[in-house]
């Protein structure tokens, strides 16, 4: 190992309590959702039940993938607002494209192709425009949203593909697990390679930590950027689908708000809005967090006022323990 | 000297442990008024905790600090303000928008009713204080359109404003040119005559042996020695830091120019420079002075692709087309930049990370890593390299500067680099690395390499192979090693 | 599963408004629907606005302008234009439409080009309730009758006549029409109810709940004399069906047992189904709805296993007739009533079947 054959400073043997905190520390999230799970079984004996748990899962499956998608965006510095207005343009687009006749797993891959190159203008625009990400993205959550509009008007189409249907929102032989919790868990497999094991991934962090020092030792960085962002618009394009899937219906009512739920999930996940941190597991485990707080709220029967206060406070909680969390670690 | 004059602060048996680190282990220390104090010793050796406790940012874990004789509690760094103890960080802290008068009462602006500013006084009082220690500044000018060096009056000014009695200056000289670094130490001077006591901090041991009364030496978060500085040699001093001799070193030894590795033709970027010519040889160190401003630091942009010029550069007599970094960096050229924290490193990401990010498709395949090859390279580079890290995996923030700047040349050694540009190779670290890094520069041109070497400490400079003196934008003359000296280099450079 | 496309209505332009309030911080804009006057029973409703066929031929010299909060991005609002448009066809009017794209001060420099041309009537459904006064004054003073239709407008304005859909009225029927399919389906038992409405403390939101209540319970009182409601969850799905689908999700699992689904529009039926699909609920529960969209008629007519008992018409392009209708009365100097709500016919299994257009755009 590494302490062995470097030349050790004054380090004179580590603390084990310290060890221990540690520990704890890095894995604040797990613990903390463990938690939440073990007072939310009492607080309603509803929410243990399989039944429960698999909606869970199903219902936070998109806000999850978008979360994903908005991490890589999140680790370069960057921030993606438009992700929500990505997934009504996704959704009016398969829609139209199955109605005229696409094949369903041609529309998949054409759909996220298309809004990879949305997330890809937002990307070539905070690359090589030097924009904000922040304005980039509020501008073009409103230029998406409008074509959205534009695209569905007469021709909205039942979606009755069977093939489709059954892809992007249908049972599995595990009974109650539908797929968009399988996609969700295969996305979530993907990222943790791309941003653990890849050179790609590297770079990313390394892009968000110190853009100038990334570009004087030779990354790619405008590449980089733009790859980031498409694939978050992607991964929205994705959760559109899913969603259209759900509901059998494309609309570009959808995914009103989803960047902020997006976002939420991945602050509270412990990444760092300044870019250079953040990892997909905690990401999808903060987008689950908010949606259980959700969840269990709704079980009790907590009215809407007071239960959105109650969820913005958990939200500032987790994220102030990600914050001490990452201040220890330092 | 004052030797016998009174006591301001003193700390005594101090001691500060961090998590696994023992940073400070029984000091004593104290500062007299009126004398200047030099606190010295490697980086690391704790002087900036013992800063940082006198300031009231860190809590000893044991010791007491007494002031003017009673003992006090320094938690916080108000109390620290309140006390009159008074810190010039290297990192100044002006607010930039603000107006020098402005920043020098911060926090307390005079008020002709309760909420209302007394802007005229304000600016009044603030130009007296500026005019006692003999700088003419625009007290209306903001802070950020400010030298670095004004702005530093402008910090001490501000410390004077507060009434502090004891003054730590934090390598104040480190970011100055030379006749800044002079009348600061007029400065410096002045406050001593005036009973301040003055803790001086500083990597610069010339400076030191001129202008202290008394020298403190730390190493490894233990007291050397405190004594006086009459009678101690610079190479007294370094032994004490080091606790060995350090060679006189010398750059390089190229003896024949055969093997043109670099030219450069007629130069030229739309802001600075001007028309520059210059060739680097095989195995050659090559020193570029200048003050600050000259187009030192832009031409080893241009070079490595950073900035935009017009002109030829020929690479083994090829020529290099430089459209960004990555051009430079694929034909073996490399930088390391003067500001290590903010162009050179990822300071969040570990020591390893920031060996290997310019190397990565060295132990992947298809954008894949191989992590445990990248640990074998990083484990063979660090031992190579002597980087002092508890692990792969440390946090780079943490390390010092020394450390630092041995990852970065770890990082081009990995990615086989033939030319190194070093700006400003030894800024900010202690003289220990420092005669490391050079033995590392040494080893570098001997397997074949060639470096330039960008400084603005003479020293340094005249031990290069060549030197190359800039003013202006323009590259004003060439002098060999053996005709070199510190009056002709200075008289070319102004 | 949800088959068929989602309808578009007046939800719609709220969840557009309600983001142009989110991005633009503007919190001026008012709900489109109900209006201040609609307390004033007194008023005389007509709920069909008679045709005079002797007039149609002196039609062909008026001219009538249409000014349109905001088109875009609304297929609620694109059907009202759409009626009005048919209408005054028919009747054989020059109807001059001009859309505001959401900005008061672009709607007031188009009522005056609108004076300009030299409408006998304007038709204006106002992006503000008062700010637009400034363009009422100018038709007060040329004399031109102004017709307020959809959106609610400041007194000031003094608008002849308001014409909108009356969401108290609409509510009311879907109540009645859920509680009669409840009480043969239950009997007088303890009915247990959700109620997915669109946003809180919204007007049309209030209206639609509270009219859907007592019609609900003037139902069971009239037949068991006594109310059996329990309303065990009151969310909001803002109109969308993205935003009814968890919240539906949830109140499905935290209470297995429940009977009835108050649904506060067409727009969010697909998630409120697909909900009760996933917790197992589909079939048992049954829904009542609110706009008589084509995709909720035809599942009224063709899929009664999807629980949805009835929706109540808010037809936009009948919103939009009817306005003309009333200016080009307005125009010949006839009387119209203050206030006229647009007819709001249930449809239900009795009448799905001939209600149902499948050509229909809304």
């Amino acid at each position: 190992m590494a302490q062995k054959q470097t030349t050790l400073t004054a380090v004179q043997g580590a603390n084990p309590n310290y060890e221990i905190l540690k520990l704890l520390l890095k894995n604040y999230l797990f613990i903390f959702l463990c938690l939440l799970i073990v007072v939310c079984s009492f607080l309603s004996d509803k929410f243990l039940t399989f039944n429960n748990l698999t909606n869970v899962l199903l219902q936070n499956s998109v806000i999850s993938i978008l979360a994903l998608g908005q991490l890589m965006v999140v680790i370069t510095g960057g921030i993606d607002l438009s992700v929500g207005s990505i997934v009504a343009v996704a959704s009016v687009l398969s829609a139209s494209f199955l109605g005229m006749g696409l094949d369903p797993i041609l529309t998949i891959i054409l759909v996220m192709l298309l809004m990879a190159v949305a997330g890809a203008g937002n990307g070539a625009a905070v690359a090589y425009g030097k924009i904000t990400p922040f304005v980039v993205t509020l501008a073009t959550l409103t230029i998406y949203r409008g074509l959205a509009y534009i695209f569905q008007v007469g021709s909205l189409v039942t979606i009755e593909d069977k093939t489709f249907l059954s892809i992007l929102a249908g049972k599995t032989v595990i009974g109650g697990i539908y797929t968009p919790v399988i996609i969700m868990f295969i996305a979530l497999l993907i990222f943790i390679f791309i941003l653990r094991q890849t050179t790609f991934g590297r770079r990313l962090y390394a892009v968000g930590g110190n853009l100038e020092a990334a570009r004087l030792a030779g990354a790619p960085i405008n590449r980089d950027i733009i790859i980031a962002y498409a694939v978050s618009g992607a991964m929205a394009g994705l959760g559109g689908l899913m969603t259209t899937a759900r509901l059998s219906t494309g609309s570009a009512l959808y995914g009103q708000g989803y960047e902020l739920d997006a976002i939420a999930a991945v602050v509270v996940g412990g990444a760092s809005l300044m870019g250079g941190r953040g990892f997909a597991l905690n990401a999808v485990l903060g987008a689950f967090l908010i949606g259980i707080i959700r969840n269990i709220l709704n079980l009790m029967g907590v009215a809407s006022y007071p239960q959105m206060v109650i969820q913005g406070l958990i939200i500032l909680i987790a994220v102030l323990l990600t914050t001490m969390g990452a201040r220890k670690k330092a | 000297m004052s030797s016998n004059s009174s006591v301001l602060l003193e700390m005594r048996g101090i001691g500060k442990t961090f998590p696994g680190v023992r940073a400070l282990h029984q000091i004593d220390f104290n500062i007299r008024a009126g004398e200047i104090h030099a606190l010295c010793g490697e980086n690391g050796a704790g002087k900036s905790t013992m800063m940082k406790i006198l300031s009231g940012i860190y809590t000893p874990d044991e010791g007491e600090i007494l002031f003017e004789g009673t003992a006090v509690q320094i938690n916080r760094p108000d109390i620290a303000q309140r006390l009159g103890i008074a810190i010039i960080h290297q990192e100044l802290s002006l607010v930039p928008e603000l107006t020098v008068a402005e920043n020098i009462f911060l926090g307390d602006y005079p008020q002709r009713l309760p909420g209302i500013v007394h802007w005229k006084k304000m600016k009044r009082e603030a130009q007296n204080v500026l005019n006692e220690m003999g700088f003419d500044i625009n007290v209306d000018q903001p802070a950020g359109t400010l030298g670095i060096a004004k702005q530093q009056v402008v910090e001490i000014a501000k410390a004077l404003h507060r009434k502090a009695k004891v003054v730590i200056l934090d390598e104040p000289t480190a970011p100055l040119a030379n006749q800044d670094v002079e009348r600061l130490i007029e400065l410096v001077n002045k406050l001593r005559s005036e009973n301040l006591g003055i803790v001086y901090i500083s990597h610069r041991l010339p400076e030191v042996s001129r202008i202290s009364d008394r020298v403190t030496v730390l190493k490894d978060g233990q007291l050397v020695t405190t004594r006086d500085i009459k009678g101690l040699t610079r190479d007294d001093l370094v032994k004490l830091m080091v606790g060995r001799e350090v060679l006189k070193m010398r750059l390089g030894t190229v003896t024949d120019y055969k093997k043109k590795v670099l030219s450069v033709r007629e130069l030229c970027t739309s802001k600075l420079l001007d028309n520059i010519n210059f060739d680097l040889y095989e195995g050659e160190v090559l020193g570029l002075a200048g003050l600050v401003g000259s187009g030192r630091t832009e031409l080893a942009r241009a070079i490595f692709g950073a900035d935009s010029f017009t002109g030829k550069v020929e690479l083994h007599g090829k020529p290099l087309k430089l459209k960004n970094p990555r051009d430079a960096i694929q034909r073996g050229i490399a930088l390391l930049p003067e500001d290590r924290k903010q162009q050179g490193l990822v300071l969040g990401m570990s020591a390893l990370e920031n060996m290997t990010i310019a190397g990565l498709d060295k132990f992947s395949t298809m954008g894949v890593m191989k992590k445990r090859q990248e640990r074998e390279d990083g484990n063979l580079l660090v031992q190579k390299l002597q980087v002092k890290v508890s692990g792969l995996s440390q946090e780079t923030r943490t390390l010092s500067g020394g450390n630092q700047q041995k990852l970065i040349i770890a990082r081009w050694l990995y990615n086989k680099a033939k030319i190194l540009i070093f700006d400003e190779p030894t800024r900010g670290i202690d003289v220990g690395a420092k005669s490391e890094i050079y033995q590392l520069i040494n080893q570098f041109v001997k397997e074949g390499g060639s470096v330039i070497v960008i400084s603005s400490e003479l020293p340094e400079v005249l031990m290069c192979d060549r030197i190359l003196i800039m003013a202006r934008g323009k590259m004003v003359l060439e002098i060999p090693h053996a005709e070199a000296s510190e009056e002709n280099v200075i008289q070319h450079m102004l | 599963m949800v088959k068929g496309r989602t309808g578009k209505m007046k939800a719609l332009s709220l969840v557009v408004l309600a983001t142009f309030i989110l991005l633009a911080g503007c919190t001026t804009a008012n709900d489109p629907g109900p209006n201040a006057n609609q307390g004033d029973t007194g008023n005389q409703q007509t709920n069909t606005v008679s045709n005079d066929p002797a007039a149609t031929a002196d039609n062909k010299d008026i001219t009538i302008g249409f000014s349109q909060r905001r088109v875009a991005g609304s297929d609620w609002y694109t059907n009202l234009i759409r009626g009005a448009e048919e209408e005054a066809e028919k009747q054989g009017v020059k109807l001059v439409v001009l859309d505001a794209q959401g900005d008061v001060a672009k709607q007031v420099s188009g009522v005056e080009d609108l004076i300009a041309q030299g409408v006998n009537a304007v038709i204006m459904n106002p992006q503000d309730p008062s700010g637009v006064i400034p363009a009422t004054n100018k038709l007060k003073q040329n004399n031109i009758p102004l017709v307020v239709v959809n959106s609610n407008i400041d007194p000031k304005a003094e608008a002849v006549s308001f014409v909108s859909d009356d969401p108290r009225d609409t509510g009311y029927k879907t109540g009645w029409e859920l509680a009669e399919a409840a009480s043969e389906k239950y009997g007088d038992t303890i009915i247990k109810a959700a109620m997915i409405s669109g946003y809180p403390k919204e007007l049309v939101s209030q209206y639609r709940r509270n009219g859907m209540i007592a019609g609900w319970t003037d139902f069971m009182l009239e037949k068991y004399g006594k109310s059996n409601l329990e309303l065990v969850a009151e969310r909001f799905g803002e109109w969308v069906p993205d935003k009814a689908l968890p919240v539906m999700q949830d109140i499905g699992t935290a209470h297995p047992d429940l009977q009835v689904v108050f649904c506060m529009s067409d727009v969010m039926l697909p998630g409120i189904f697909t909900a009760l699909n996933n917790t197992g609920l589909n079939g048992e529960v049954l829904i009542g709805s609110i706009d008589g969209t084509k995709e909720a008629i035809r599942r009224i007519a063709e899929e009664p296993e999807s629980g949805l008992i009835v929706t109540v018409s808010n037809d936009p392009r009948v919103q939009g007739a009817d306005a003309v209708k009333i200016a080009i009365q307005v125009a010949k100097g006839q009387q119209v009533p203050a206030t006229h709500y647009i007819a709001n016919p249930i449809i239900n299994k009795e009448n799905a079947k001939e209600m149902y257009d499948p050509n229909s755009p809304y």
